[in-house]
């Protein structure tokens, strides 16, 4: 029950981007003069996609066009080399997953180890220290941070390439700038989150019994500070994505995040709807995600709200 | 008045080394772009082919362009202090925006109640869950750039962080008994809302603003570093690094300058705004 009224939010959610699109679009004035170059073709053939995109009729025909096409994938033709707008993005997509994969997974990596380490200690000058070096992450610009490791690893001491794709060096200074920058805020997260669960009562108790550190920490301080931890990964996705359009054109890396970029400037709108309406719907599928992972991870939370 | 000079000065003199640090550079930046008319420096589009590219003093420059020159050997120094005020102006603005619209949402959805609620509360999960460069993006895709419609945009980001503290903050002082008292007197809501209930949520909202404004900061210049926020021939501390970044290899100095400036205001105000909420959660 609960899971459908999920569900039904979520797309009722994505219905409310579309249409907000199809607005947009329109705001924008004449749509077959915003996604097509009027100085190439001649008034038949623009006559003609107009007829082929449903940009005819009343405002309410178009809109039950445009939701139609969405709904059979068809976004529109790229104006630059008139592909397939929904293929151009998908081709772009493995890209970007393996650059925001691996810096989540060099976030973690730091995040919690020093994340736990900050909580354990609080108050110590380590936790100080620690807290010093993620306001740092947290201030120091994406773009600016890749550009300092091309000055350094590129320009520098010729170590690794400025930009581009191909070898495991291709990738590493992109997904170091993207994953130190996550893990400064992430960090922080983990410690306020494991500062709570480590006043619980059951690790009070945990330890009264005597159990090693170790033991309580892995059985009874991480399991709850999880519970925080999943709300915030809409946060940390959302951060990802943005974070990946910016350092993407930094390092020339041939992702989604690149070529919204690249569209923007050209006024590509058929691939720019696409990608928004991309980018919605990963960010409602993992609030839908939060949702489950947060009531199996805490059913009492899940009951209260049942109630 | 002099009891809050009193307590500003003995506040100053509790501050942490790092917090004096950061109010002294902020200070500095905006004497340097308050007074930049009366400072012995190069206009900031004064071509000079013969000293293009000379490096910032301490490597190797001379004391004419302390900062260095760039590539038509313009003045580092005059067009940093052009673009921090574009830079800084834009962030202040655009907090001062969306803290407006978000505390205004914020109290008449806590006021309201009901479907307003609801709605305002719809709103702030929507952009709090959407990644707000890649809205920023979509926006400018659609409808063009202009000075304006960026302030727009920039302005409606983090909106949502005033809105949800001051309705939280508006619906707990609802059982207070200054409002109590008020309402009993038959103060008229505005009035409660404007004169009693704002003043004592502003420290808190101030603080907000201290988080908001250095988040502003980065967007700003990111979007100008992709070469989509402030174009030519306006200037801001991103599309500096944006034009640097084209000679990475002969003159490092024309994207460090300009990028460790932005890092420096976003750390400082950070601090100050870190430091801000220890001191008024303490009370």
């Amino acid at each position: 029950m609960r899971l459908a009224s999920r569900l039904l939010r979520a797309v009722v959610s994505l219905w409310l981007i579309v249409t907000f699109v199809f607005l947009a679009l329109r705001l924008t004035g004449d749509p077959i003069v915003a996604t097509l170059n009027p100085d190439d073709m001649t008034r038949d053939m623009m006559e003609s996609y107009r007829k082929l995109w449903g940009f005819e009729g009343t405002v309410g025909e178009q809109y039950m066009v445009y939701v139609t096409n969405v709904l059979r994938g068809n976004f529109g033709k790229s104006i630059l080399n008139g592909r397939d707008a929904f293929e151009v993005v998908l081709e772009r997509l493995p890209a970007t997953l393996q650059l925001i994969g691996s810096a989540a997974l060099v976030m973690v990596l730091i995040g919690v180890p020093v994340g736990t380490l900050a909580a354990l200690k609080a108050g110590s000058k380590w936790d100080a220290a620690i807290m010093s070096f993620s306001t740092l992450g947290f201030a120091i610009p994406n773009f600016f941070f890749g550009l300092l490791l091309i000055l350094v690893f590129s320009v520098t001491l010729h170590w690794l390439p400025t930009g581009g794709t191909g070898t495991i060096w291709h990738l590493l200074m992109p997904v170091v700038t993207i994953g130190v920058a996550k893990a400064a805020v992430f960090t922080r997260f983990v410690r306020s989150a494991m500062l709570d669960a480590l006043k619980l009562q059951c690790v009070t108790s945990a330890k009264a019994r005597g159990l090693s550190g170790a033991r309580v920490l892995i059985r009874h301080v991480f399991p709850n500070a999880l519970v925080p931890l999943a709300t915030i990964l809409p946060l940390l996705v959302g951060g990802m994505i943005s974070a990946a359009a910016v350092v993407e054109a930094v390092f020339a890396w041939p992702g989604i995040g690149r070529l919204i970029v690249e569209s923007v400037a050209q006024r590509n709108l058929a691939i720019v709807q696409v990608i928004i309406m991309l980018v919605a719907a990963v960010m409602i599928v993992t609030n839908l995600l939060v949702d489950l992972i947060y009531s199996w991870l805490d059913p009492r939370a899940a009951a209260a709200a049942a109630n | 008045m002099y009891a809050v000079m009193t307590a500003g000065w003995r506040a100053t003199k509790k501050m942490p080394l790092s917090v004096k640090i950061a109010l002294v550079w902020l200070l500095l930046c905006l004497s340097l772009v308050g007074f930049a008319a009366w400072l012995p420096i190069p206009e900031k589009n004064t071509l000079n082919l013969m000293a293009r590219l000379l490096p910032p003093v301490g490597w190797g420059g001379g004391l004419d362009h302390l900062l260095g020159t760039d590539e038509l050997g313009r003045d580092i120094l005059a067009r940093l202090i052009s673009s921090m005020r574009t830079s800084l102006l834009l962030a202040l603005c655009a907090t001062m925006i969306s803290a407006a619209l978000g505390t205004t949402l914020g109290i008449l959805a806590a006021h309201f109640g009901g479907w307003v609620d609801e709605l305002v509360v719809g709103a702030i999960d929507a952009q709090a869950s959407l990644p707000f460069i890649i809205v920023t993006l979509t926006i400018t895709a659609f409808f063009g750039s202009s000075l304006m419609l960026f302030l727009i945009i920039l302005g409606l980001y983090g909106w949502e962080r005033f809105a949800r503290l001051s309705r939280a903050m508006t619906l707990a002082s609802r059982g207070r008994g200054y409002v109590l008292a008020m309402q009993t007197l038959g103060f008229s809501w505005w009035r409660i809302y404007l004169r009693h209930v704002l003043p004592n949520i502003a420290s808190a909202l101030l603080v907000t603003a201290t988080i908001n404004f250095p988040e502003t900061i980065l967007l700003e210049t990111s979007l100008s570093f992709l070469g989509l926020g402030i174009q030519p021939p306006n200037t801001s501390l991103g599309n500096m690094v944006g034009f640097g970044r084209n000679y990475l290899l002969t003159g490092w100095w024309m994207c460090v300058v300009p990028g460790v400036t932005i890092f420096l205001c976003t750390l400082a105000v950070s601090v100050i705004g870190d430091w801000a909420r220890s001191v008024i959660s303490r009370h």
